[in-house]
């Protein structure tokens, strides 16, 4: 095929930027956090805490829209493809 | 690689023929899968085996539809089980049957073809969890009548000895097989994506957690939709989206907020956002009700192209598609696509969850989601002439831990 210039395989210069300010913005508001002992974790350990706790629903989720719409994942690595997107 | 017919002839023959019509499948098609990284493991706070094995049971009905139609039926059943390992490890396995009906416009919101098609899907991943950390190895496989996925990834965690601040780094490798079943793909192709994710999960209080992730993808082979007139997109497609997540909990309720923000970007010029809330109402006798908002938009692929009223091209088979512009693209090998998940849109869901508890090893529940999309519901200019788009699921699962 021939290929009309990928200019855009990389990201633009200011996407980049957001990244990374993204990135940068949540590390340094990590160094301002108190740190919480492990007697004042109660709440923490309850299961409506957990990202993703019912991984079933999060991946019927995931796959719907993967299916309707262009952008997918952002959560982590695996899983794998489908003939639907 | 591809068909390329040579005149408006030719596509005439060939929008009419039965052939035509009946490889013409799926577009809105979903294939429900077991996949996702929520099944390989999330870096949660707690850095520990479970317990408990699990075993989890979940179905899904869904469809899709636009005013006039119905599109895509789906029944899907899905099956997980977890099970602890002499305290240091565990084993995670899904399975999911897709059962996959209805029917799948050929360009934009157009010309619905029949489709019909099961799915078949597996999983498995084995952690091993260290005094500070764990590492996840996970496989995921794939089966379509004209699409094979095969899935293995790495995942390493580790926490600071407050336990308070987790990081993770996760690298995967898809290797997708497309089996040639419509006229404009007459070989096997395939695609392979690697995707490395970077996240670091953050206890910000005695109640609330945060969790910021980097995911980062390479794909390199056949992207376009075969089943799509004329469509013809780049052979690699790298993606980078950032998803930064806040769980709160209310101590005088016992209520919980999630929230979330996704920022997507990708190689065909798309960007999208997601913004979702789901809030968990604790009620009497182990229930609770989780209602849940979520607003999605994204932009256009650079090489999408909008329906018009009048093409000189187009006949009764290919109304209101721009046949002049896109098929001269197509056939010379260029970029084109009529695709309406290429399109700029803007989409709400709305829904909610019922989950009640059986003591401390019995759960079950049952969610309905309702979701809308449309071409003006897009931040900026969303995309003309497409239909508005629907789709409402339920859920029902049912959990048991031993």
């Amino acid at each position: 095929m021939q290929a009309i210039s990928l200019s855009k395989s990389g990201l633009p210069l200011l996407q980049k930027a957001i990244v990374l300010a993204v990135l940068a913005a949540s590390t340094s508001a990590c160094s301002m956090i108190q740190p919480v002992q492990p007697w004042e974790k109660g709440v923490l350990a309850k299961p409506e805490m957990i990202f993703d706790e019912d991984k079933l629903d999060a991946a019927y989720v995931e796959h719907t829209y993967s299916s309707k719409e262009a952008a997918f994942g952002g959560a982590g690595v695996g899983g794998g493809g489908c003939g639907c997107n | 690689m591809k068909n390329t017919p040579d005149g408006s002839q030719l596509l005439n023959a060939l929008s009419k023929s039965a052939l035509f019509l009946n490889t013409m499948r799926r577009s809105g098609m979903v294939a429900v899968a077991a996949t996702s990284a929520a099944l390989i493991g999330q870096p949660v706070f707690a850095e520990a085996a479970p317990e408990k094995s699990t075993i989890n049971f979940k179905t899904l009905t869904y469809r899709d539809y636009q005013p006039s139609d119905d599109r895509i039926d789906i029944d899907a059943e899905s099956f997980l089980i977890q099970v602890p390992i002499a305290g240091q490890w565990s084993i995670t396995g899904t399975a999911v049957h897709d059962a996959i009906s209805g029917a799948s416009p050929r360009y934009h919101s157009s010309s619905l073809a029949q489709i019909k098609d099961t799915r078949k899907a597996y999983t498995g991943a084995v952690t091993r969890y260290f005094q500070q950390g764990s590492v996840t190895v996970g496989t995921a496989y794939s089966k379509e009548k004209d699409y094979i996925s095969r899935n293995y990834s790495i995942q390493n965690s580790w926490s600071t000895p407050s336990q308070n601040t987790t990081f993770i780094v996760g690298l995967g490798y898809t290797s997708d097989q497309i089996i040639p079943n419509s006229i404009f793909l007459t070989a096997k192709e395939d695609k392979r994506v690697v995707d490395l994710a970077l996240g670091v999960t953050q206890v910000l209080s005695q109640t609330d957690i945060a969790q910021v992730t980097y995911h980062h993808t390479r794909g390199r082979g056949y992207y376009s939709d075969q089943y799509k007139l004329y469509d013809a997109r780049p052979d690699s497609r790298d993606s980078d989206s950032v998803l930064v997540r806040w769980n709160h909990h209310f101590v005088e309720s016992a209520n919980t907020l999630h929230s979330s923000y996704r920022y997507y970007t990708d190689s065909n010029d798309i960007n999208a956002h997601t913004l979702e809330f789901d809030y968990v109402f604790n009620l009497p006798n182990q229930w609770s009700i989780t209602p849940l908002l979520r607003y999605y938009s994204q932009s256009a692929a650079s090489f999408y192209y909008d329906p018009v009223a009048n093409d000189p091209w187009a006949d009764a088979d290919t109304f209101g598609a721009p046949i002049s512009v896109v098929y001269p693209l197509y056939a010379e090998g260029r970029f084109a696509s009529m695709d309406q998940r290429l399109s700029s849109f803007g989409a709400i869901t709305y829904g909610a969850k019922l989950t009640k508890h059986f003591g401390e090893n019995w759960s079950a529940d049952v969610k309905f989601e309702q979701y809308e999309q449309k071409g003006s519901w897009a931040l900026g200019n969303g995309s003309d002439g497409l239909k508005d788009f629907g789709a409402r699921s339920i859920q029902f699962g049912i959990s048991h831990s031993f």
